[in-house]
């Protein structure tokens, strides 16, 4: 019991590490592979969770982590990088530097309120709710801060990760068809944006989003 | 109920058809839309006269509350789909769209519409969520449709904002799950509606609080809620005119129904004060935010969506100030809005195909060369704006009535949608009177307006109608509706 408890506590750091690693690279193709490893390492929390509770559709939801987010996006992801060509975020709007202060600023202030959000019998690993609360805010980040679609696209997914890991933490995940039915629409929503992603590539022949700029008032 | 699962199925199997018969496909997606008028308003009046049902072993759950949104969806759904097929055809004679490409807006649009149905008919929020989810996805592509920078611009904003948003929502839908997994055990029933509303009461408060913040930031952002509601004047000016009907008529109202869900949660564990004044403030917030870009507006289909904004805001308003009154009349409001709004995007896309622009600068003298769309938008704003004889005067003066009679921020509230309502009137008509009588220096460089009588007329008609006599049916139901939304736990 404890046991789990720690394995998952020490999975939530790694996460966490490989969160903010993503905030301070510009490598495009490296972002995509942190997030393979981000998405990894939720498929062992959640094959964690399977061993521990002995519930099997945890196993179904390690299953679905590891070939949906941990394969399947990342490689539509990188097949776009490999379509368009493109290596780097140029001229993020915030410096690396400035983004990592930032992310870590957010993290703290995770830890401190996933304190005051009591879920008296989530599962005991106290480090996973505020990692859990972090992701979500340092995916925020990189969408608000990145310019590049195949960006802001890696801190969507990372958003989602954050609230996939509450949700393993707080219940076990959500029953298995919803959970289903949220695979799913990740999958779409990588294949719309994928398609949208090339259209504006094809366009603007530049995968910037600044270029988005120009509809006001 | 057995309907409800044909009324989802029709739509899907629309679509596929319509990429297997790529040159029929315009046929075949205003037939399937005739058909599910039909079966909706077959669903939504059937759904008035008896209690909620459940079916499909609870999958499916109908009240009239579900019943009103699908009766709206089926309405818009035919409007949009009808008037596509002369939209489509001109759009491709203008080069505007490759004729390859007609079977895939059709594809997309029928899929679209399959998923605003499934929205308030699945008993289960999670699904409904991935429900509200898919009509992002659906619609996102046809939002780009065009693909000139400023559509893929806008379908961008639109698909980010929008899974953003909707990921607050889940995160809301997971506390909920939470909050209720301890009231009645962990099982898929603890997502259920009926299940959930039943033991309101009995799920933790300061969990509820925080879970319904978060679903009222992640469905009103696909509502277009101010603050929220940057994405919508983009993707709703920038669509195929076929598609502003559809998001801002029938998909803003699916958002919406999210929230309302949510909101009788909310009351059920809070009390209704808390939800109550949440939907108020963000409803006074949306009118006041969507007047000055009214004012100055220099496009004609923004224009229209931030009148969306402006009327998502009321209805909004209109719950949170509570009763029978306001509560039957945000019902009658919804369906008034998505009529108006239909005729007005209708009669925008005409003159915007006709001239070539949807500049206001460039839209002037539009009653000689096309009397019927100008007619149409002049009429059609005159409508949405609370003229009377028409039905949204009858729906907004029973909110702002049932505000001063209320609480004292259902007073502000009343006041904010007086003066809303006042300057919007000006401004929206000052600038339509222009298009249709101004003289300027556009001209369209097309004469023919060969489409769209028909689509501006009915709505029109149906306003004007219910302005000056309620059907018996209609006012059951939205007495049934609110009904619905003011259950006391």
């Amino acid at each position: 019991m404890n046991d789990a408890g720690a394995v998952v506590d020490g999975l939530a750091v790694a996460l966490l590490a490989v969160a903010l690693f993503s905030v301070t690279i510009r490598g495009l193709v490296a972002g995509v592979w942190l997030l393979v490893a981000q998405s990894a390492l939720l498929a062992l929390v959640a094959a964690t969770m399977a061993l521990w509770s002995g519930a099997t559709h945890m196993w179904a939801a390690a299953f679905l982590t590891l070939t949906v987010r941990a394969i399947a996006v990342p490689a539509v992801l990188l097949w776009i990088l490999r379509a368009v060509a493109l290596r780097r975020e140029t001229r993020p709007l915030l410096s690396t530097r400035h983004a990592l202060i930032l992310a870590l600023a957010l993290t703290l202030i995770a830890f401190f309120a996933a304190g005051r959000l009591e879920l008296a019998d989530a599962f005991p690993a106290h480090n996973a709710l505020p990692v859990s609360l972090a992701l979500i805010f340092v995916g925020l980040l990189l969408m608000t801060t990145r310019r590049k679609a195949v960006s802001q696209l890696v801190g969507l997914i990372t958003i989602e990760n954050g609230i996939f890991l509450a949700g393993l933490i707080a219940t076990l995940g959500m029953p298995l068809f919803v959970e289903i039915g949220i695979f799913f629409d990740l999958l779409v929503a990588v294949g719309v944006t994928a398609v949208l992603t090339l259209r504006i590539n094809e366009h603007f022949d530049t995968m910037n989003t600044d270029q988005l700029r120009r509809l006001r008032g | 109920m057995t309907l409800a699962p044909v009324l989802i199925g029709v739509p899907l199997m629309a679509a596929l058809l319509c990429v297997f018969l790529g040159r029929r496909a315009a046929a075949v997606s205003a037939a399937a839309s005739v058909v599910t008028l039909a079966i909706g308003s077959v669903i939504a009046f059937g759904s008035f006269a008896v209690p909620a049902e459940r079916a499909l072993g609870g999958l499916v759950y109908v009240d009239a509350l579900s019943g009103l949104i699908v009766l709206i969806v089926a309405l818009v759904s035919a409007i949009a789909a009808l008037y596509a097929v002369a939209y489509v055809r001109n759009a491709v004679a203008t080069g505007e769209i490759a004729p390859a490409q007609v079977r895939w807006f059709y594809f997309w649009l029928q899929l679209s519409i399959a998923a605003m149905f499934a929205v308030p008919l699945l008993n289960n929020l999670g699904l409904m969520w991935v429900a509200v989810e898919m009509t992002t996805l659906t619609t996102a592509l046809l939002v780009a449709f065009f693909r000139r920078g400023h559509a893929l611009e806008a379908a961008w904003k639109y698909l980010m904002i929008g899974a953003v948003g909707l990921a607050f929502g889940l995160f809301g839908l997971l506390l909920t799950y939470y909050a209720a997994s301890h009231a009645l055990g962990e099982a898929a029933s603890a997502l259920a509606w009926d299940e959930l509303r039943a033991h309101a009461s009995a799920l933790d408060p300061s969990l509820m609080r925080v879970a319904f913040a978060l679903v009222l930031v992640g469905f009103g952002t696909k509502a277009g809620l101010a603050p929220m509601h940057t994405w919508l004047p983009d993707a709703h000016g920038q669509a195929p005119t076929p598609v502003s009907v559809l998001l801002s008529g029938a998909l803003l109202n699916c958002a919406l129904y999210g929230v309302l869900r949510f909101h009788l949660l909310a009351t059920g564990t809070l009390g209704v004060q808390f939800s109550s004044d949440l939907l108020l403030g963000i409803g006074a917030l949306s009118i006041l935010v969507a007047v000055p870009f009214v004012l100055v507006q220099h496009d004609l289909k923004r224009l229209l969506a931030y009148s969306s904004v402006e009327h998502m805001g009321i209805v909004a308003l209109a719950v949170g100030i509570g009763g029978p009154l306001a509560l039957f009349a945000a019902a009658f409001h919804m369906l008034n809005h998505a009529l108006a709004k239909s005729t007005l995007f209708v009669a925008a896309g005409a003159l915007g195909q006709g001239y070539g622009t949807l500049r206001l600068a460039r839209l002037h003298g539009a009653i000689e060369v096309a009397p019927l769309p100008a007619l149409g938008l002049v009429l059609g704003t005159l409508a949405i704006t609370g003229t009377p004889p028409f039905a949204p005067f009858t729906s907004e003066f029973g909110i702002a009535q049932a505000g001063f009679l209320g609480r004292p921020s259902a007073l502000v509230g009343a006041v904010v949608l007086l003066a809303g309502t006042v300057l919007v009137f000006g401004g929206m008509l000052f600038h339509v009177l222009r298009v249709a009588v101004g003289t300027g220096p556009g001209r369209p460089h097309k004469a023919a307006f060969p489409f769209a009588a028909s689509f501006i007329g009915l709505p029109l008609a149906a306003l004007l109608v219910m302005g000056v006599w309620l059907p018996p049916a209609l006012r059951n139901g939205f007495a049934a509706v609110a009904g619905v939304l003011g259950v006391a736990p």
